[in-house]
């Protein structure tokens, strides 16, 4: 220190020194340039090293910036406020399912809550005329006759019908367990209907469930069947007197809030001047807030883990909107793409790496695939439009057409990361096994793969996870669109995540918002997932030589 | 015949006098291996043949790589059941020949003979030759040892088990021949299970030998195998030479003169791919017949 110091202090003094200074061959003069050029390349060392922490802090505050901002937003996502009140079911509020809840929460409650309680509240029901004898009790298949439908039945714009009987097999199936227990209460409770016949409404079976909820795969003579009666008024939405009895009843539970009540009680200020123009416009007004926190006090309004987000498919409505059917679809995507890749690729890469001659056309295709690495994604979505959609007639939004499009996408990746990991292998060992008499094929099965193995895995999985947060190829291809259910059969339509999170981000209601940000945490979380398998992995079978 | 072969005839029974006399010194150096040589000795030959005829015979044998004559026309006779080392400064082609013989030059591009070479008067480069069955019956060491990342078991078992061999305990019997035969028994019949590569770089080069002898080779190659190691580990490769020689017929490339005068009973000198002298390793190193072989073997160039 004290030699820089002097050296500086010389320097100042005498600007000039390198001339004055003692001839250049004396030992003086050649230390003191030396310390003179070392003191320049520390500070060009410290220079370069306050370069590159400035780049790291520069990454590192991106990332937390990233992550905080996304837990902030994501975070209330997990807690979903939840209303405890008294839901009255009874034949008259099933038309109007608003009389079933008391006045002060009515505003409150969620309209897919609302929805979910008519449909539980309702049960499908059959007209039809049953034939009471002594056998009834016994065997109530036996009071069901085939009925005619006749012109007079239908509406008037369907005079043009000619009648028609409905099977007995036909409408027992229809009527189903339920029917027929409800025949044989009528029976036991009033013995004298026997010898009658009285038309009654019947709980339908399973069946005529799913057909008044809107099913569509009934087979095709059922289904005309159910249309003809349902034309003929013969099929009606009752209450479910079975469930809630003739009278009805009230219950207290735990109901889902509307959307705008949750972001009220996450702190959202519906009355701050930027909110709304014209505040009576605010589905929160004043009065409802002052509701909402008088409900909360008294711990009839809460948060409640967010269960609908991971059992629920999309939704049109915030409050149940769910990932459910986005995360089934990604990972059947990426298996999908990992079954077609992982083989396609590592034999290519054996191929192209141990056995192909070092040709042209070796060369050309290396060069192609390392080509097709780098182009930007959203062309596998035009060649998978044009490939799978148009020439092989996959289905649109389809699994199948979606994991093709992304296994193009990822095969040039894990090519080249299996070709690399091969390529690491060192040549000492193949030249051992081919010196005991192996052929090419037992030396890559018995040596190289063994050894490799962990390389290829490692790079096959960052491929896949490159494959995971794809989205623009999927847009393309039609996988992002308004899809509810989660896929059973590959030709099924599929939401994947982020798809799923770009339609949530590009909704205006805040509700969708924060879904979006919560499903983006939720995918950084497989991604981290996937990445430190890939780390365990290569740590784990690491090998020396 | 050529000149070789006679030289070889005329001093065939100095030549045993001298085998057992360095089979005495390498025993009393290294005792431990010594108590398996006699039952290496007594082994049937692998090839079966007892007569004294060549084992390898090289006629007008070149190797190219492209244009580059990298052999030039040899011409000479490798004695059966003896050691023949050759010699030569770098880049004289003796690593090539030896990767000739099991046709390790198949794997480099570009890479052609011309000439005859027979092993057991079989021609190796005709095209009737399996390369497979050929590579079976010479077992290859290399310059850097190079064991399996396997077991112990497994990497000398696996030469056996490609060839055929299924039965476990005639494995056992071969790995355990094997690895007496290569010095390394005592030191890991306890952990015959744990990984080759956690043993030391001479043990590893054994365990490659051993791995070349599982095959039952009618001739091992070895292509400088001490180069990589340490004084100690490459005077227990030399005694281990000491021991199978006789029963196998070994090739060595050393580019160390004494080595080469240790442990052979042949030497063949190359200078920029042909074949300057080969005779008696006593003959040629004490009374060499060319002015050049004299020149490198006393160190003026090389």
């Amino acid at each position: 220190m004290q030699d820089k110091a002097n050296l500086k202090k010389n320097r100042k003094e005498d600007p000039s020194h390198e001339k004055k200074s003692p001839p250049a061959d004396s030992w003086e003069a050649q230390k003191e340039h030396e310390l003179h050029h070392l003191e320049k390349r520390r500070r060009r060392e410290k220079r370069f090293k306050a370069y590159t922490l400035g780049a790291i802090f520069i990454a590192a505050a991106f990332l937390v910036f990233f992550l905080v901002d996304l837990i902030i937003k994501g975070y209330p996502a997990l807690k979903q406020a939840e209303i405890r009140t008294d839901i009255t079911y009874s034949p008259e509020t099933i038309d109007n399912i608003d009389q079933a809840f008391p006045e002060q929460v009515r505003d409150l409650v969620s309209r897919a809550a609302k929805r979910r309680l008519t449909r539980e509240a309702k049960v499908a029901e059959i007209r039809i005329p049953v034939h009471y004898d002594e056998n009834t009790a016994k065997n109530p298949e036996s009071a069901i006759h085939p009925i005619q439908i006749t012109k007079a039945d239908m509406p008037p714009w369907k005079q043009d019908f000619e009648a028609q009987e409905i099977p007995k097999k036909q409408l027992i199936e229809l009527i189903g367990e339920r029917g027929f227990n409800r025949i044989q209460q009528n029976m036991k409770a009033d013995p004298s209907l026997a010898g009658s016949v009285r038309e009654e409404w019947l709980p339908g079976s399973d069946l005529l469930q799913g057909f008044m909820h809107g099913a569509t795969d009934l087979k095709k003579e059922m289904m005309e069947t159910a249309v003809l009666l349902d034309d003929a008024d013969h099929l009606q939405m009752g209450f479910d007197t079975g469930k809630y009895g003739t009278e009805g009843k009230t219950v207290e539970e735990w109901v889902l809030a509307d959307s705008h009540v949750d972001q009220y009680l996450k702190g959202y200020d519906f009355m701050k001047p930027s909110a709304y123009d014209n505040p009576a416009n605010a589905p929160i007004s004043k009065e409802k807030a002052a509701r909402i926190d008088r409900l909360h006090e008294e711990g009839k309004i809460a948060l409640h883990f967010n269960d609908y987000f991971f059992l629920n498919g999309d939704s049109k409505i915030p409050e149940v909107a769910g990932m459910r059917a986005a995360i089934i679809g990604s990972v059947y995507v990426v298996g999908l793409v990992f079954l077609i890749c992982l083989p396609i690729g590592v034999l290519t890469s054996i191929y192209l790496e141990e056995f192909a001659p070092d040709n042209l056309l070796t060369q050309t295709i290396e060069v192609n695939i390392n080509n097709l690495a780098a182009i930007p994604s959203i062309l596998f979505g035009v060649l998978g439009l044009a490939a799978f959609i148009n020439l092989f007639g996959m289905p649109r939004s389809s699994v199948l057409v979606g994991a093709a499009t992304l296994a193009l996408m990822t095969l040039p990746i894990i090519i080249i990361a299996t070709r690399a990991a091969l390529r690491a292998v060192p040549d000492s060992i193949r030249r051992a096994g081919f010196a005991m008499g192996a052929t090419r094929w037992q030396v890559v099965l018995h040596h190289v793969l063994p050894v490799s193995i962990s390389g290829i895995m490692t790079g096959s999985i960052i491929g896949i996870a490159k494959a995971i947060g794809e989205t623009a190829p999927l847009i393309i291809v039609g996988l992002v669109s308004f899809v509810p259910d989660a896929p059973v059969t590959p030709t099924d339509p599929t939401s994947v995540m982020p798809a799923q999170i770009f339609s949530w981000w590009s909704m205006s209601l805040r509700g969708f918002q924060e879904r979006a940000a919560l499903g983006i945490l939720v995918l950084l979380a497989v991604l981290f997932f996937l990445n430190g398998l890939a780390v365990f992995i290569r740590a784990k079978s690491e090998r020396s030589w | 015949m050529s000149e070789a072969n006679q030289k070889q005839q005329k001093s065939q029974p100095k030549s045993e006098q001298r085998n057992t006399e360095s089979d005495r010194k390498q025993q009393e150096m290294d005792a431990a291996t010594s108590q398996f040589g006699s039952q290496v000795q007594d082994r049937p030959k692998p090839d079966g043949i007892e007569d004294d005829s060549p084992i390898l015979r090289f006629e007008d044998f070149s190797i190219f790589y492209d244009d580059f004559e990298a052999i030039k026309k040899l011409t000479v006779h490798i004695p059966r059941g003896e050691v023949t080392s050759i010699i030569g400064p770098s880049g004289c082609g003796k690593s090539t020949l030896l990767n000739a013989v099991n046709r390790m030059t198949d794997l480099i591009p570009g890479c052609h003979i011309k000439g005859k070479m027979e092993l057991n008067k079989e021609d190796v480069f005709a095209t009737g030759m399996d390369v497979i069955w050929l590579r079976r019956r010479v077992g290859m060491v290399f310059q850097k040892p190079n064991p399996f990342p396997k077991s112990i078991y497994d990497n000398v078992a696996y030469g056996p088990k490609l060839h055929g061999k299924r039965n476990g305990d005639d494995l056992d019997e071969i790995v355990e021949r094997s690895l007496k035969e290569a010095a390394l028994w005592e030191e890991v019949k306890d952990r015959l299970k744990a990984n080759a590569m956690s043993l030391s770089g001479g043990q590893q080069q054994r365990l490659c030998i051993a791995r070349a002898l599982a095959i039952n080779p009618h001739m091992v190659l070895l292509d400088e195998p001490t180069s990589a190691l340490d004084p100690k580990s490459t005077s227990h490769i030399e005694t281990l030479l000491g021991q199978i020689r006789g029963q196998y017929t070994v090739l060595i490339v050393t580019h160390n003169m004494q080595q080469a005068a240790r442990v052979s009973d042949y030497t063949l000198f190359l200078f920029e791919g042909e074949m300057i002298e080969f005779n008696r390793t006593a003959d040629l190193f004490v009374n060499p017949d060319k002015k050049q072989t004299e020149e490198y073997i006393t160190g003026r160039f090389g």
